[in-house]
């Protein structure tokens, strides 16, 4: 897909409607500017937060209740690195 | 809206597949959206951390559980509460059957905001608005 866009006198512009459906643009998405020679390409950036969704693995066999997962937390042990 | 982040929340949108991590997910896109603000204490990240290294529990090695710490601190206007009030949560803490623990967590949540929290135990607790990510996401419709 291609599109032409203007930038206003206060150097914004304007993302139509197919685009930012297409890439299921939100509102205070971020996009990630990368500027080559006289092309301008923004790139849908995840927020360092949203990157870490579901990052960590549960371990095989390991059944925990994280919703009371302090009654899992033994605070005199020292079994952290 | 303002709302108190609990461990078990970061837990079950850090844990992949947990019964929890899909609205767990819609909450953090929200809170980056703005539609919420979060707040959280250092007692809950520390909690956060010797959950994900415990050689009982998650075994992620010292380096990438600060890695997730440090991305739990750059969602969208956080507010890292450090102090606590230990004679209000000992007070607590003699009053009902709740851990000090959570006692002393419940005891940072400032006045006006919204502790959210999967753990019934706090649910019992006078004084504080207690609710569950569903609660807190309709809310806001």
């Amino acid at each position: 897909m291609q599109r032409t866009l203007t930038i206003t006198k206060q150097w914004q512009i304007y993302i139509p409607e197919e685009i930012r459906t297409l890439l299921k643009l939100q509102p205070t998405d971020r996009l990630k500017a990368l500027v080559k020679g006289k092309s301008l390409t923004l790139v849908k950036e995840e927020s360092p937060i949203m990157k870490l969704a579901g990052s960590v693995k549960t371990p095989p066999g390991l059944k925990v209740d994280l919703d009371n997962i302090r009654d899992y937390i033994d605070y005199t042990g020292d079994d952290t690195p | 809206m303002k709302i108190f982040l609990d461990t078990n929340i970061w837990l079950n949108f850090l844990v992949r597949d947990t019964d929890q991590t899909k609205v767990c997910n819609v909450l953090m896109r929200e809170i980056e959206k703005g539609r919420f603000l979060p707040y959280t204490s250092s007692l809950v990240l520390f909690e956060v951390y010797h959950v994900l290294t415990s050689q009982h529990l998650y075994k992620l090695t010292k380096s990438a559980a600060i890695e997730k710490l440090e991305g739990i601190q750059s969602i969208r206007n956080l507010t890292l509460i450090e102090l606590t009030h230990f004679s209000q949560a000992i007070e607590l803490f003699e009053q009902t059957k709740i851990n000090l623990s959570d006692c002393l967590i419940v005891t940072q949540v400032p006045k006006a905001v919204v502790l959210c929290t999967y753990d019934k135990q706090l649910w019992k607790i006078k004084g504080v608005t207690v609710k569950t990510p569903q609660e807190c996401l309709k809310s806001i419709g």
